[in-house]
């Protein structure tokens, strides 16, 4: 991106003719372009960001007159049991579908690595869960999960007993976590695959000249030149996991017995079923403070792991 | 890295079963479109309805809301994704090409909003447009898509390939700003274009929770929220629902496969999430 600019003052034969006040040349223009990027900026992100601030230390119902309550949302948020309870979900929710979506992801993109007969359509038919509607799916995927739906009826010969997937606590959030694998699984993928093709095919050549076997080659050579992909591919997947809604929102509105009900979800639920809008809004500040505690996490502990070629 | 035959022969075969593992939900969908109440209802489940049962899609459309969903989502998506087409690249291009003072805090600016969750924006906007009278409105539907840092950024990174001699080559024949937005940026961005187009499309398309927020009467819901709202009234009618699925499926699928290429380079690229 530095190349842009550079070009701009080497190259331009008339910019040395405007000796001064070059900086300014363009703010006019400059200010039509931008007028509906800032003003959508203002709108969409500066005002809100600045009104959550202030729901944040407010109670708030839509409808009677707001009340400025200092910081005793945050406190209520401390002695919350739920957003404990929704906590401890998030955490099974992010690492659950980390440890699904890493594993299968990796795998997949091996598979789609290589060019096989009919490669182009098997990749099409790995990417198409990605780009589907959640809404649509979901509904799929709830009938699919009742007693007598198709996958009781596939596990049947296989003699498990039929599951009460999405009608039992401990069963909902493992539903819930195969359907979100199902369908995310093929961005993991693609990202891994643009890391696997990256690698030189050079390194296997002359590690398979030493005598190394394929395993060897995989821990050795695959495994740390994939590790940025795969870092990349864990931070982004985990802010997005934080943040999961439609599916939850379709199959199981949180529960059995608040089973899957996520912080995010919690968000939605204090402030749009029970209209506290200002506890809310606090809510999703300590959601905002949880993913910048990730993201710095990872980036800490990334230097143990992740190898930089 | 050569394979052997027999190893191909079987890494093919574990291919096709992930992918018919992953094709089963749209296949079960599928079935259960065509089938009768009765037949979807029964069990062990009917995996092949006995007469397809196409009447159901026209049901679906005409009995239960889809077809007035499919339009309100077509034009939303439609007026979002050009809207938002046309506002990053003007904005990207005062960051690509303009010198302004301030340039470089405001495009600084861009980037960190960007960190900020959805969830931190979406209860305050929500308060918003419900101040300003427009719960229920298209104008709540669209405004959130007609804008996106994300988009800026995605385009500004494509803008500054180009090379800068060209916009000379358009200066010196007299021309501005505007001529060398409009002929010159523009149709040599037609990849990065497709690429926001392709992402800004199935966001739009796709999203449910803000239409769950804002909007109340059946006449303005969109396909998704026709569906997630169809899932309480009609909770028994599974074949209707599949259909209504099927059709929110297929538009997706169809500009998937047009610009599937795009897509995939644009997701390893950006690590964008629709």
């Amino acid at each position: 991106m530095a190349t842009g600019q550079k070009a701009q003052t080497v190259s331009a034969p008339w910019s040395i003719l405007r000796p001064k006040g070059r900086r300014h040349k363009d703010l006019y223009v400059a200010l039509l372009f931008l007028a509906p990027s800032l003003l959508g900026l203002f709108l969409l992100q500066v005002l809100p960001i600045g009104t959550a601030l202030v729901l944040g230390v407010s109670e708030w119902n839509i409808i009677d007159p707001i009340k400025f309550v200092g910081l005793s949302n945050f406190v209520e948020v401390a002695t919350d049991a739920t957003f404990y309870h929704t906590l401890e979900n998030t955490l099974y929710i992010t690492v659950g579908l980390e440890v699904l979506n890493t594993l299968l992801g990796l795998c997949a993109a091996l598979l789609l690595k290589n060019a096989m007969r009919g490669i182009d359509l098997y990749r099409t038919i790995y990417f198409l869960p990605l780009i589907t509607t959640w809404a649509a799916v979901a509904i799929a995927w709830r009938y699919m999960y009742s007693l007598e739906g198709p996958i009781n009826a596939l596990l049947g010969p296989l003699g498990i007993d039929p599951i009460p997937w999405l009608s039992r606590p401990e069963w909902a959030m493992p539903a819930v976590i195969i359907t979100i694998t199902w369908k995310t699984l093929s961005w993991k993928t693609i990202i891994l695959l643009a890391g696997l093709q990256s690698i030189p095919n050079e390194f296997y050549e002359a590690s398979s000249i030493d005598g190394a076997s394929r395993w060897q080659q995989f821990w050795k050579i695959t495994l740390p030149l994939l590790s940025p992909a795969m870092f990349f591919a864990l931070i982004i997947g985990i802010i997005n996991t934080l943040q999961i809604f439609d599916p939850i929102f379709i199959m199981t509105d949180g529960g059995p017995a608040d089973s899957t009900r996520t912080l995010s979800y919690y968000i939605y639920t204090r402030g749009f079923q029970n209209l506290r809008m200002g506890y809310a809004a606090a809510l999703s500040w300590v959601l905002f403070a949880i993913i910048l505690l990730f993201t710095l996490i990872q980036w800490i502990l990334q230097k143990r792991w992740v190898f930089y070629q | 890295m050569k394979l052997r035959r027999r190893e191909t022969v079987g890494l093919q075969l574990v291919t096709a079963l992930g992918a018919a593992a992953l094709l089963f939900p749209f296949l079960w969908m599928i079935s259960a479109s065509l089938q009768t109440l009765q037949e979807v209802e029964s069990f062990p489940p009917i995996w092949i309805p006995e007469v397809p049962q196409w009447s159901n899609y026209i049901d679906s459309v005409v009995n239960y809301n889809i077809g007035r969903a499919l339009l309100n989502s077509a034009i939303v998506t439609t007026v979002s994704v050009v809207g938002q087409l046309i506002v990053c690249s003007l904005g990207a291009y005062a960051f690509s090409r303009l010198r302004f003072p301030g340039r470089d805090t405001i495009f600084l600016l861009f980037l960190a909003t960007m960190m900020i969750p959805h969830y931190v924006t979406i209860i305050p906007l929500y308060t918003m447009v419900w101040s300003a009278g427009l719960i229920d409105t298209y104008t709540a539907l669209i405004f959130p898509g007609l804008f996106s840092p994300f988009g800026t950024f995605l385009l500004r990174q494509f803008f500054n390939q180009i090379p800068i001699s060209l916009d000379e080559a358009t200066l010196i024949d007299g021309g501005n700003h505007w001529h060398i937005y409009l002929y010159v940026i523009m149709p040599l961005s037609r990849a990065g274009l497709g690429a926001l187009g392709i992402f800004s499309f199935l966001g739009i398309w796709n999203t449910l929770f803000w239409p769950v927020l804002v909007i109340n009467s059946k006449e303005l819901f969109t396909l998704p929220l026709a569906l997630a709202m169809a899932q309480g009234q009609f909770i028994t009618l599974i074949h209707i629902q599949m259909a209504g699925s099927v059709i929110a499926c297929v538009p997706v699928i169809v500009v998937f496969l047009m610009l599937q290429k795009q897509f995939i380079s644009s997701i390893a690229l950006s690590g964008m999430k629709q």
